[in-house]
Order: C-alpha cells, then structure tokens, then sequence
C-alpha cells in the first residue's frame, strides 16, 4: 500500500473517528433530546386541545347555568306553551353549535321545553355524560326543573385539530391503548370535564420518527460530506507529502540508471522536504563533482600512464636508440640542446680510433657465439670506458671503435685531447685485465687493440637526409687518426704530432715513427703514448707476446720475488 | 293622587263598562274575593302571602289590552309609572312579577302553581281556577 493512500487512511480514519464519535454522542443526545421534546410536544398538544375541550364543555355548563337563570325558565310553570324557553334552547344551540340538545325538564322530568322539538313531553334519555343545572324559578324561588345538556361526542371532536400526521380521538379511557413511549406514537391525557374520555394522539411513524429520520439523513449526509472532504483534505495533505518524496525517488532512480549527475529535484518548500530536497540536490551536485574529479583524475591518470608508456617507451626507444648514439649526443638530443636537422659546424676535435688487432683472423678461429660475447664484451667495456672519460663515441665499425672529443661538449681542444689519451690508456690497461680474464676463459688468443689518436679541425654534425641521418666528423683529421691507428702497433697507442703537442706535458710520450698516410701527401711524426695507468708509478708495455704492467711503487718485495722467478721462468 | 284617580276611574266606570277580564288564582286556594286594592298589593309585590299561601302574581308579557286594562283598573299605574316603581324596587331587591307570553300560558301556570295569580279574559277561566276579582 503506497504511502500516499496510508496517508489518506489514516487522515481519514484519524479526521473522522472523533467525528463519527461526536455525531454518535450528538446524535444519541439529539435523538434523546428529540424524543423527549416529541413527547413534550404530544403533551402539550394534548394538554392544550384538552383544555379547549374542557374549556368547551365548561362553557356548555356555564351556558347551560346561565340559561337556567334566565326569567324564561319560569314558563316551566306553563309547560313552555308559548315556547319561549323552546326557542332559547334552539338559539342556544345554534350559537353553540351544539352537537346535541338542550333539555328543560319539570320537577316530573318531563321534557317541557327542548331544543329538539319533538322530544318535548317525552323524559331524556340520560346518560352519565349528560350534565343537568336545577333551573330555580325566580318566581317561586324554588327548584322547577333542570336544563339538561344532552351533547354528542361530536361537539368536542369538532374542536379536535385534524392534522395530517396526527390524530386526536376521545376514546373511553377503559379503550386507551396507553403512552407507548418507546415509538413515540400514541399519548393520552383525561378530560377534566369527562373523567370518562380521554383525549388521546395518535401519530403516524412517519412524523413521529421524521425529526428523527430527519436528523439521521441530516447526520449521514453530513458524514459523507465529512468523510468526502476529510478524504479530499487528506488527498491534498498526502500528495503534499508524497509528490515531493516521489519527486526525489524518481529522480534518484533517474540518476541510478542514466548516471546523470547533473540533475536536479525541483522543489521550492521553506520546510523539512525543502530542506531534504535542498540537501538532495547538494548531495547530486557533489557526486557530479566528484565523479567529475574522479573521471577528471582517471582520464589524468589514464593519460599519466599512457604518458608513462609513451615515456616509457620513448624512454625505451631512447635508451635503445642511445646506444646507437653518443650519450653526449643523445643527451644534447633530448635535452634540446641540439635539434635534429641537417646541419653541420667545424670544430677542433680530437679523433680516437681503436680496432682489435688480427680480428679477422681470430673470429675466423672462434664461435659465434663466443666471438659475440666476446665483442661485445669488449665493446662494452670500451663504451664504458669512453662514456666515463666524456667521449662522443662516433660509431662501431665491426671491431674498430670511432670515437670523438670536443662536440657535443667540450672542454677545451687540450683537455679534450688529454681526456682522449687518457681514455685511450684506460681502454690499454682495461684491455690487458681482459686478455687474462679471457684467457681464463679459454680464449688461446686473447684480444689486443691498437689506437690511434688525431686532433684538428673537423666538420661535426648530422649528415644525410631529414629522414635518415647520421651525427659524425668529416675532415681529414678524422681519415688521419684512422691511419694512425692503423699504423700503430698492437696495444699501443699513436697520436699525432698535433695532439701530442697538446699532451705531452700530461703524459709521457716518446717518438714512435714516421709515416706517410695513404692519402696524405706529407710524412707525418707518430708519437706513442707511454702509458701508465692506475698510480703515477705504473708502467705497462705491451709487446707482441707479452703484456706487462707494474707499479712499482705497489710492488712489495715478495711480489718483486715472484714476478721476477716469474720472467725468468718464462724467458728461460 | 294615584288613589285619587283610582277612585274617580273606579266610580266611573263601574255603572258604565262590563267585567272582561278576572284575576284568577289557582282552584282550591280558599282566597275567595280579593280587593282590588290588595290584589294591586300582590302585584305591586307589598304583599306575597294570602291565607297563608304565598302569592305568585304573573303578567302577561308586552302591551296586552288585558294587561293595560289591569294596570288602569286594578294597579291604577300607568306603564311609565311601573317602570319607574319596579326600577326604584329592582335595587331593592324586589323584582316585578313574572310574565308568560299567553293566556294559555298564564292559565297553565295558575293550574299547575298553587299561589299564582293572574288576569285572563274571563272566558278563558273554567274550573281550575277561582276568580278573586273581575275587571
């Protein structure tokens, strides 16, 4: 049962019990009040018609003395022969309308004189209804007859009102029914004047109870017009209820399945449902923040992480792409330092090659699988070596490492070139840890590599088409440093005379040879780096058969003993 | 000067008129005659008894010859002179006699009330009455 009709109900119900219960009490009281003021009313009637009757028959006495004293009476003594007392009676009869005669007896009782002619001579026929006054003879001064009223009933009954829904009757008193009061119909009242009668009322149901059955329609027609309007009033009182409750469940149901925040419960009331409905619709317009926030913070989210992917996958392509770039390369790229457009510019560079010496012949010797660990291994540590010390590494090529310093940074032609040479002992010293951590491995010919260093002015920049191009050096100081390093001998490093201008007061080098590049024209001075790596006091050399490397000044004197048992063991 | 004119009524008429009419009473009543004067009495109401019986004097109702020839010869009262005895005694308590509308009505009064008197032509008196006086 929804709660609208609840509402009504109990309205109803609450509206019209107390109704229902005072129209019951009133209508008890009424009915009471109304009974008794039937009764009080058939009483009165009563008691008034009956005292006309009495007052009529009274009158009739009254008449009836006042004729006996009139003077006429005294023609009693001559029996009426002139009929004067005749025509008294007979006037008075017509002026009373006397249902009845009017009879003057003599002291014999004989009628003398009468109102009805031809009962005169004759005796009356009494009854004791009859009433007689002695006629007294003003003439004798004694009794000489009795007029004698000899009435019908009808004489009162025509006094009785005739009514359409009552009935006054004179019934003998042995004949009355007697006060029913329970239906109201009947009452009675005795005549003064004729103990023998009583007046009594009679009343149809219908009038009797008409107040009553009035009042009932009356009581029932005003219940349902109560309940009518109690049913409406409550209508009203629910639905101003319940259509604000109905307005805000439907519009929840609304936004449950459109999940449209945005809409609003229309209800303008200063009271408690105004006020949930206000608290309603504050609580929508949250939600639609918040799931806008919510949805806001997702996409933002959504967009992190495809932001994430996508830098994570740049970031991937980058570090893949790194590693065929030089980290100073691919680090000026991606810092925007340098755009990535055809463009070039001259610089003074110092040129670093390096290639492992008989690669040829030894991968010829090896698997690929060893010869590809092996590589890269060493390219490996090369790179690293490289990427520490600054260096712009250029391109692999096969085994031959190409490496520049002085773009994308740099630190001036001398420092570039000092970190080069210093790169480049590092890679010799690395390289000899290498060939014993090979050896070990198995490796019966261990890798050596030879470098070769160049500085002068190169073209530094992207070479090639917007599609494809390549970060390089052009110049002929780079083909130079390619021919030193060809020129130069396995595990050593050669530098050019340009460079080891640059460097010889930072590191020790002597003159190695004199060569004239293919390509060049002229004889250029090679200068071999003396390398000492690690301490200040390490020396290494490296000679086709032998590496060796010693700090002296690490040396203890038992690891002298041994390293020179060991070169006397080894030399024979 | 009522008596006076009584008299000279009387004297003159006497010789001259006969007796039409006759105050009678009841048969048996033992009266006789009775003068005038007192049956004037009787109907004057200054004297209601006559041997012991108590008179009851009746008029004939209205203006009667009979009734007039009464009043002349025996009350010797005109009738304006009645009226005003019978107002003065009316307050004395003392009322004038009755009346009945006929002689046969007077003269069944008479036959049926021992002590009523009255005055009927004389032809209409027969056994059940006595004549006390004639005028």
């Amino acid at each position: 049962m929804s709660f609208r009709i609840k509402t009504i109900l109990i309205l109803t119900l609450l509206s019209v019990t107390p109704y229902i219960i005072t129209v019951v009490l009133l209508g008890n009281v009424y009915r009471n009040e109304t009974r008794d003021r039937i009764i009080d009313d058939m009483h009165y009637q009563l008691e008034t018609v009956a005292n006309q009757l009495n007052a009529r028959l009274e009158t009739l006495e009254k008449d009836a003395a006042f004729m006996a004293n009139l003077d006429v009476m005294n023609d009693i003594l001559s029996a009426d022969l002139d009929r004067r007392i005749t025509q008294v009676l007979i006037s008075k009869k017509q002026d009373l309308q006397l249902d009845g005669d009017f009879h003057v007896i003599d002291e014999k009782g004989v009628i003398v004189a009468s109102s009805d002619v031809n009962s005169v001579g004759g005796r009356p026929d009494l009854s004791d209804t009859d009433f007689s006054v002695d006629i007294v003879s003003s003439l004798t001064g004694g009794a000489i007859g009795r007029m004698i009223v000899d009435y019908q009933l009808s004489t009162l009954e025509k006094l009785l009102p005739v009514s359409e829904h009552q009935q006054f009757s004179l019934v003998p008193s042995a004949a009355f029914e007697g006060r029913r009061h329970a239906d109201l119909l009947v009452d009675g009242m005795p005549l003064a004047a004729r103990p023998d009668l009583v007046l009594q009322l009679s009343r149809s149901p219908d009038f009797a109870f008409a107040l009553l059955e009035n009042l009932q329609k009356f009581l029932l027609i005003g219940l349902f017009i109560g309940i009518g309007a109690i049913a409406v009033i409550s209508f009203l009182i629910a639905s101003y209820l319940v259509d604000p409750i109905m307005k805000l469940a439907n519009t929840a149901q609304y936004v449950k399945q459109t999940e449209d925040y945005s809409r609003r419960v229309d209800i303008s009331r200063s009271d408690e449902l105004g006020a949930l409905a206000n608290a309603f619709n504050l609580m929508l317009s949250g939600m639609e923040r918040l799931i806008a926030r919510v949805q806001e913070e997702s996409e933002n989210r959504i967009k992190l992480a495809e932001e994430k992917n996508r830098a994570e996958m740049l970031q991937s392509l980058s570090t893949k792409l790194s590693k065929y770039l030089s980290p100073q390369v691919y680090e000026s790229i991606f810092s925007g330092e340098r755009d990535v457009t055809l463009s070039s510019s001259r610089k003074k560079l110092t040129i670093f090659f390096s290639d492992i010496v008989g690669f040829t012949d030894t991968t010829d010797q090896m698997e690929t699988e060893d010869l590809t660990a092996l590589l890269n291994e060493y390219l490996s540590e090369m790179s690293e070596i490289a990427l520490r010390h600054g260096a712009t590494i250029d391109k692999f090529i096969g085994d031959a490492i190409m490496i520049f310093f002085g773009d994308p940074k740099s630190e001036g032609v001398s420092q570039d070139a000092l970190h080069c040479i210093r790169m480049a002992m590092e890679m010799q010293a690395r390289m000899s840890k290498l060939q014993e951590h090979w050896r070990q491995q198995g490796f019966s010919h261990p890798l050596s590599i030879r470098i070769g260093i160049n500085t002068g002015y190169c073209t530094v920049g992207n070479f090639g088409t917007d599609n494809r191009m390549d970060y390089t050096i052009l110049g002929s100081p780079v083909n130079l440093a390619s021919r030193i390093e060809s020129s130069a001998d396995p595990g050593a490093i050669f530098i050019s005379e340009e460079t080891y201008l640059l460097v010889k007061d930072e590191v020790p080098c002597v003159p190695a040879r004199k060569v004239t590049p293919k390509g060049f024209h002229t004889e250029i001075q090679l200068y071999r780096v003396l390398e000492r790596a690690g301490s200040k006091g390490t020396v290494t050399m490296r000679e086709p058969g032998f590496q060796l490397t010693v700090d002296p000044e690490e040396l203890s004197a038992e690891s002298r003993a041994a390293l020179r048992k060991k070169l006397d063991d080894l030399l024979g | 000067m009522e008596k006076l004119v009584f008299l000279i009524a009387l004297l003159t008429s006497l010789p001259v008129c006969a007796k039409d009419y006759a105050v009678v009473v009841s048969a048996g009543t033992g009266i006789g005659e009775m003068e005038a004067i007192m049956i004037r009495d009787v109907f004057l109401k200054k004297r209601q008894f006559a041997n012991k019986l108590r008179l009851l004097p009746l008029n004939i109702t209205g203006d009667s010859p009979a009734r007039r020839a009464f009043e002349e010869s025996v009350l010797h009262m005109n009738r304006n002179e009645l009226n005003r005895y019978w107002i003065e005694h009316h307050f004395q308590g003392v009322s004038p006699p009755g009346t009945q509308a006929s002689f046969d009505a007077l003269k069944a009064v008479i036959q049926r009330v021992e002590g009523s008197i009255t005055y009927l032509p004389i032809t209409m008196v027969d056994e059940r009455m006595e004549i006390i006086h004639e005028f």
